[in-house]
C-alpha cells in the first residue's frame, strides 16, 4: 500500500515577518499529509497557542510541541462561526466531551489568537450575517464551483490554512462523506479515459488530466495561506474595543422601511470583550417603536456578535452580525431572527457625541416640480430651534418650514424647483453632513422587485418554513433617459399590488397553485411541506413562480396603465440539518 | 353493482384484445403480466424482499445481518446475493434458495477503516475481485489512502493480491466482470482493461478514445446505480448503451455495444442521436429498452437489436431519478427507484398498468430472474 | 426568414427581433441561478435543478430521502447515515408516508 507522502516543505521560513511568498503551486498532486510525528517541514509556520484553557480542552488529542503549537489547531485561522463548526464536528464525530461554557471558551480564544484580520473578513461578512446574496468568488470559477457544490463558498474563504491543513480538510471530507469523490461531491473523476466526462461539463482539454479537488486544492494553498501581512499586522493592533456609550442607529428592514434610533452599548465586566446594548429604535414608516436589548461579544477585536436577550441566560431570538471599524465611530452589520434567518435589518450604528448627527431620512426621494413635500430627518443631537435655511439640500431644494423638531428627528417641509437637477443629493444640518441621503427625481420611469431572485423553503408540519419578503422600489432612468444605467436613481420603497404568477418552465406547470401565499405587503409564505396527494405524482409543494409587482405612480391618471415588475421565486423543500451558529456570541 | 363490474371488464379484456392484437404482433386474451420468474429488491432496515412475479406479490424476505443492504451483486449461476452495506464495510453472502447467509465479513479494523467500492465474485464462488480504499482516523487527523484493486479469498478470508493498477493510475470507480470461465477478468471504466486470472497480468487494454480510427470518443455507461446486470445477456457478453461524439461533425450519437467476454471482442453500432438514454436488454435479446429522463420530459424507447434500430419512442408520466428493468417474459417494463414502489408498464404500448407498493423504501438495485427450467452453468463452456 | 422580405418598418422590426432570436439561442446557455448554499450537485438536485427550477427534483423529495441518506449524498442539507444521523430514519420506513417523523437534525 502506497501512502503518498509529503514531497517538499517550508523550511527555515522566519515566523509571520513582512509579506510572505505565496507557497508555490505544485505540479504533482498535492499529498495527503504525512503520519503524525514526521509532518516537520512545514510547522515554522504555525501559530502558538497560549491559552490554557485551550490547550487542557483540545491538548489531549492535538498534542503541543515544543513551541505551543498544537497539531492542526496552530495551522489554521478562522472566523468564530467557522471554529464554532469544528468544536462542534469534535463533539458529534470525535467524542469530545466538553461543556457547552468550555467550547464557548475555546471559540472565543482561538477566534482572537487563530482569526481573521479586518481587511480579510469584510469580503464575506455576508456568512455570518447569513444573507442570500449573489456573491461570487473572484479567485477560481472551479474551486468556486466545486466547493459550493454542498456549502456556500463563504465558508471556504472564513479560513486560512497551511498547505498541510488544506489537504487535511479534503481528507476530512473524504473521510466523512466517502460519496464525494464520485457524483455527490465531483472531488475526482472515476478514473482515467474520463475526457468524455471531462467534455461533458464543457472542459474538453483531453491534456487536463488533474482531479478536480487537486485543482481547488493548488488554488486554495495558493490564495488562503496561513500567513498574512494583514494578519501580522492586526494581531498587533487587536485589543478590546472601546464601544461604551451612546450610538444612533441607522437601518432598513426589506418590506418595512428605514428604522432609525439610538443605542446605548455598555461595558460587561464579568466577560471580557463583552458588551449590553439597550435601544429603541421606531420604523418611519408606521411609527412602531421597538425596544430592545442585546448582549454580544466581540471577537478578534472587530466582530460583533450579539443575541438579544430578555434574561442573562436567554439565547435569544434576534442575533446580531456586525463589523467594527478600526475607527470605532462605526458599526455595521445585520441584525436578523426567523428559523432561516430571513427576516433581517441592516444596521449601521454611529458613535454620538455632543455634536448634531444625521443619520437619515424617511423617504429618499424628492420629486422637481412639487411643493411641500414632507421629509423626516433623523439622527441625535439635532438643533430644535433650526431655521428652515439651516438645513441643505442642495441646488434647487428649499426647506420651507419646520414643521417640528425634536433631538431626534425633524420634520420638515420641502420645495422642490422645476429646475432642479436630477441626482443624488447630501443634508446637512448642524455642522454634520449625510452624504447621498436621498435623491432628487423628475419622473418614476418604472419599478423594480428586490430580491430580484428570491427563495422560500416549504415547512409548517416538522421543518420549518423559509418565508422570503420582497419589496418594489421605484426608480427613475436618470439623466441619460435610459434605464439600467449608473445613473439610475433608487426613489426607495412603494407600497404595489402583489400577485403570483406562473413561471412556465414546464409544459403542465401548475406551481402557483401550490406554492403558498403571497400577502398584500409582499411577505411570501410558502406551503407544508411533504408528498401533496392532491398534486399529480405526490409531488412536494415546490415550484418556481414569477412575483410580479404592480404599482399606479403617484399623480397619474386612473387610465394609465400601472408600472409593473417582477422577480424570479423559488420555492423548495426544506433543509434537514440546522448548521446555523449556536455559540458565538454567548 | 355486479352487472357494472362484468361490463366494465368486458370492456376491459376488449381493449387489451385490441390494443394486444394491433402492437408488435402481441395477442393478450389474459391479463399481462410479467411472467414467472422472481424479483429481488433491498430494502430497509435488512432485507431483501423475494417478490413472485407472477401474482406480483412479496412471498418472503432474505434478512441480511450486516445492516442496510445497499449493493447487491447476483451471481453468474443466479444462486447467490453477494451484498456490500450501507456503510460500504461489510460484505455478506446470502444463498437465494435456502435465505440463508452463507458468509459475511468486513476488513476494517479498528480505525481502519476499508470502504468496499464494488466487487465480482469469480464464476465458482472461490474469491472477489474488489475495489477498496482504505481510510484511516488518527487521533487528530484522519488519511484517505489510494483505491486499490484487489482479490479476496473466500476459503482463507483474506486478502490475497493487490492487483497493480495499468499504468500507475487509479480507478475510484469501475465495474468488474469475469469471462463465464473466470480465466478474464474486465475492468469496465472509461477503459476496459482486461486481467488473466492467474497472475493478474494484464492482457488487454481497450481505449475507448480510439476504438477504431475515424470513430472518435467513445463512452460506455455500464450499471448504474444497481451495478451490472447480466441476466438477460447470453451467457460470456455483455451487452449495453454507449455514445460516440465523431471527430470530424463532433455529432454525439448513441449506440448499442456488445462485449464478448471470451474472445475479448468489442462490437458496437450505432443506432441514433445521442440523448441521455439508460438501456436495458429484452430476455429475447432481440430487443431492448431505453429509459430518458429530461427535466419534464420522459421517454421510453424500444431497439430492434436485430435491424439496429429504433422502432418506438414515447412520452409517458415519468419523474425524476427512475430505473428501468425488463420483465423475464419480456412483456412488461419495471420502473422502480426511488422511494417504495415500483411501476408496471406494458412493454408495447408503454401504458402504465399498476404498482407494486412495498412496505419501505428499497435501497438497493433491482433484479429479475427468471425462473430456471435448467440448472444454469456457471460457465458457459464457449 | 430569408424567404421573405419586409416591406414596411413594423415587418423589419420583426424581422430583426427573430433574427435576434435565433441568434440568442445559438448562444451557449447562460448558467442558471441557484441562490447561496443551495447545493450545486445536480443529480437531480436538491432545492434546484440543473435549470434551476424545481421540476427535475425528486417527486415528491420523500421518495429519495431513503437513498440521500444512505448514501451521504446531500451532507449540508440531508441528514447522513454515516455520520451526524445514523438512525434518523428508524421511525420511518417508507418516507413518502412516515416523512413526519423524520426530524430536524442538528450536528453538534
Amino acid at each position: 500500500m502506497r501512502l503518498r507522502t509529503l514531497g517538499r516543505g517550508l523550511v527555515g521560513i522566519a515566523l509571520l515577518i513582512g509579506a510572505l511568498p505565496l507557497v508555490a503551486a505544485q505540479s504533482q498532486t498535492p499529498a495527503a499529509p504525512a503520519p503524525p510525528g514526521t509532518a516537520t517541514a512545514a510547522v515554522d509556520e504555525g501559530i502558538p497557542v497560549t491559552d490554557p484553557d485551550v490547550v487542557k480542552a483540545c491538548g489531549g488529542c492535538h498534542v503541543p510541541d515544543d513551541k505551543r503549537r498544537m497539531t492542526r489547531i496552530s495551522y489554521r485561522r478562522a472566523t468564530p462561526e467557522n471554529w464554532e463548526l469544528t468544536v462542534r464536528r469534535m463533539m458529534s464525530l470525535n467524542n469530545v466531551q466538553i461543556s457547552p461554557e468550555v467550547a464557548r471558551r475555546v471559540i472565543k480564544s482561538l477566534s482572537d489568537s487563530h482569526g481573521l484580520a479586518p481587511e480579510e473578513a469584510r469580503p464575506i461578512m455576508f456568512d455570518a450575517e447569513r444573507r442570500l446574496i449573489d456573491f461570487t468568488y473572484s479567485g477560481d470559477k472551479e474551486t468556486h464551483e466545486l466547493c459550493s457544490r454542498c456549502h456556500s463558498i463563504g465558508r471556504v474563504l472564513s479560513e486560512r490554512r497551511t498547505k498541510d491543513e488544506w489537504n487535511g480538510l479534503i481528507a476530512m471530507h473524504r473521510y466523512y462523506y466517502p460519496g464525494i469523490d464520485g457524483a455527490s461531491g465531483g472531488f475526482r473523476r472515476g478514473g482515467p479515459g474520463s475526457q468524455a466526462n471531462a467534455a461533458g461539463r464543457g472542459r474538453g482539454d483531453s491534456t487536463d488530466n488533474q482531479q478536480p479537488i487537486d485543482k481547488a486544492l493548488t488554488h486554495l494553498i495558493g490564495a488562503l495561506p496561513l500567513p498574512s501581512s494583514e494578519w501580522t499586522s492586526w494581531s498587533a493592533a487587536m485589543r478590546t474595543p472601546r464601544l461604551a456609550g451612546r450610538w444612533a442607529l441607522s437601518g432598513y428592514q426589506i418590506g418595512k422601511g428605514p428604522v432609525y434610533g439610538t443605542v446605548t452599548i455598555a461595558d460587561r465586566p464579568d466577560l471580557p470583550d463583552s458588551f449590553t446594548t439597550d435601544g429603541r429604535f421606531t420604523y418611519t414608516k408606521t411609527g412602531q417603536t421597538v425596544t430592545r436589548r442585546s448582549r454580544a461579544i466581540v471577537y478578534t477585536g472587530f466582530q460583533w456578535r450579539g443575541r438579544s436577550a430578555d434574561a442573562p441566560d436567554d439565547p435569544g431570538t434576534w442575533r446580531e452580525v456586525a463589523f467594527i471599524e478600526r475607527n470605532l465611530q462605526e458599526i455595521k452589520g445585520r441584525w436578523f431572527t426567523g428559523p432561516h434567518d430571513e427576516t433581517g435589518i441592516d444596521v449601521t450604528l454611529r458613535r454620538v457625541s455632543n455634536d448634531p448627527l444625521v443619520t437619515g431620512t424617511d423617504v429618499i426621494a424628492l420629486r422637481t416640480s412639487a411643493p411641500a413635500q414632507r421629509l423626516r430627518i433623523y439622527g441625535v443631537n439635532l438643533p430644535e430651534r433650526a431655521a428652515p435655511t439651516d438645513i441643505d439640500l442642495g441646488q434647487g431644494v428649499k426647506v420651507s418650514r419646520v414643521v417640528s423638531a425634536a433631538p431626534e428627528m425633524l420634520t420638515v417641509e420641502v420645495d422642490v424647483a422645476a429646475d432642479a437637477r436630477v441626482g443624488v443629493r447630501d443634508i446637512s444640518l448642524g455642522g454634520s453632513t449625510r452624504p447621498a441621503a436621498l435623491v432628487v427625481y423628475s419622473t418614476m420611469d418604472g419599478i423594480k422587485v428586490v430580491p430580484q431572485a428570491g427563495m422560500a423553503r416549504l415547512g409548517g408540519v416538522t421543518m420549518p418554513a423559509r418565508t422570503e419578503q420582497f419589496e418594489a422600489r421605484g426608480f427613475s432612468s436618470g439623466p441619460d433617459g435610459k434605464p439600467g444605467t449608473p445613473d439610475d436613481l433608487d426613489l426607495g420603497p412603494v407600497d404595489a399590488q402583489w400577485s403570483l404568477e406562473e413561471y412556465t418552465a414546464t409544459f403542465k406547470d401548475d406551481d402557483v397553485k401550490y406554492v403558498g401565499e403571497l400577502g398584500p405587503g409582499g411577505l411570501f409564505t410558502p406551503n407544508v411541506e411533504g408528498p401533496n396527494p392532491n398534486r399529480p405524482g405526490n409531488r412536494n409543494n415546490v415550484g418556481d413562480v414569477w412575483v410580479v409587482a404592480s404599482y399606479p405612480p403617484a399623480g397619474a391618471n386612473v387610465a394609465a396603465k400601472p408600472l409593473r415588475a417582477r422577480a424570479h421565486l423559488l420555492v423548495t423543500v426544506p433543509i434537514y440539518l440546522d448548521w446555523n451558529s449556536r455559540e458565538v456570541g454567548r | 353493482m355486479t352487472r357494472r363490474i362484468v361490463g366494465t371488464l368486458f370492456m376491459l379484456m376488449a381493449v387489451a384484445v385490441v390494443t394486444g392484437t394491433t402492437a408488435l404482433g402481441q395477442r393478450s386474451a389474459t391479463p399481462l403480466n410479467g411472467g414467472n420468474g422472481t424479483l429481488y429488491i433491498g430494502g430497509y432496515p435488512n432485507l431483501i424482499w423475494i417478490i413472485d412475479e407472477a401474482t406480483e406479490k412479496v412471498v418472503g424476505t432474505l434478512q441480511t445481518t450486516s445492516g442496510i443492504p445497499r449493493r447487491l451483486t447476483l451471481s453468474r449461476d443466479l444462486k447467490r446475493f453477494y451484498n456490500i452495506d450501507a456503510t460500504n464495510e461489510f460484505v455478506e453472502i446470502l444463498d437465494i434458495a435456502s435465505k440463508k447467509t452463507l458468509d459475511s465479513f468486513k476488513l476494517t479494523e479498528g480505525n481502519r477503516r476499508v470502504r468496499i467500492a464494488t466487487l465480482e465474485p469469480d464464476p465458482e464462488h472461490r474469491y472477489l475481485m474488489m475495489i477498496t480504499r482504505v481510510s484511516t482516523k488518527l487521533r487528530d487527523r484522519v488519511e484517505i489512502g489510494p483505491s486499490e484493486l484487489q482479490q479476496y479469498d473466500l476459503a482463507t478470508h483474506r486478502i490475497t493480491r493487490t492487483v497493480p493498477w495499468p499504468d500507475g493510475e487509479e480507478r475510484d470507480q469501475a465495474n468488474l466482470l469475469f469471462s463465464p470461465d473466470g480465466k478474464l477478468l474486465y475492468v469496465l471504466g472509461d477503459e476496459i482493461v482486461i486481467f488473466e486470472t492467474q497472475g493478474f497480468t494484464q492482457v488487454d487494454k481497450w481505449n475507448l478514445s480510439n476504438v477504431e480510427e475515424g470513430l472518435g470518443q467513445v463512452s460506455v455507461s455500464f450499471g448504474g446505480f444497481g451495478g451490472l446486470d447480466t441476466v438477460n445477456d447470453e451467457p460470456g457478453f455483455l451487452t449495453t448503451a454507449m455514445t460516440v461524439e465523431d471527430p470530424v461533425q463532433h455529432r454525439r450519437m448513441m449506440g448499442v455495444a456488445r462485449i464478448n467476454l471470451v474472445k475479448k471482442e468489442f462490437d458496437f453500432y450505432t443506432i441514433g442521436p445521442a440523448g441521455g438514454v439508460n438501456f436495458v436488454l429484452a430476455p429475447d435479446r432481440k430487443r431492448g429498452y431505453g429509459l430518458e429522463s429530461a427535466i419534464g420530459r420522459y421517454q421510453f424507447w424500444t431497439f430492434d437489436l436485430e435491424q439496429r434500430r429504433i422502432v418506438s419512442r414515447a412520452e409517458f408520466e415519468g419523474r425524476p431519478r427512475m430505473s428501468l428493468k425488463t420483465s423475464s417474459n419480456g412483456r412488461l417494463l419495471y420502473i422502480y427507484n426511488a422511494g417504495n414502489t415500483i411501476d408496471l408498464y406494458d412493454a408495447a404500448t408503454y401504458k402504465y398498468l399498476r404498482t407494486i407498493t412495498l412496505d419501505g423504501d428499497v435501497t438497493t438495485g433491482f433484479y429479475v430472474v427468471p425462473r430456471q427450467t435448467a440448472p444454469v452453468k456457471a460457465t458457459a463452456g464457449r | 426568414m430569408t424567404h421573405l422580405k419586409a416591406v414596411n418598418r413594423k415587418a423589419t422590426r420583426v424581422i430583426e427581433s427573430v433574427q435576434g432570436d435565433v441568434v440568442g439561442l445559438q448562444q451557449p446557455p447562460v448558467q442558471p441561478h441557484i441562490p447561496l448554499g443551495c447545493s450545486l450537485a445536480f443529480s437531480p438536485g436538491w432545492e434546484a435543478d440543473s435549470t434551476g427550477g424545481t421540476a427535475g427534483l425528486c417527486q415528491p423529495v420523500e421518495r429519495d430521502i431513503f437513498d440521500c441518506h444512505l448514501g451521504c449524498f446531500w451532507p449540508a442539507h440531508v441528514p447522513d447515515q454515516l455520520n451526524h444521523a445514523p438512525s434518523c430514519t428508524a421511525k420511518c420506513a417508507a418516507a413518502q408516508k412516515d416523512w413526519r417523523k423524520l426530524d430536524l437534525v442538528f450536528p453538534g
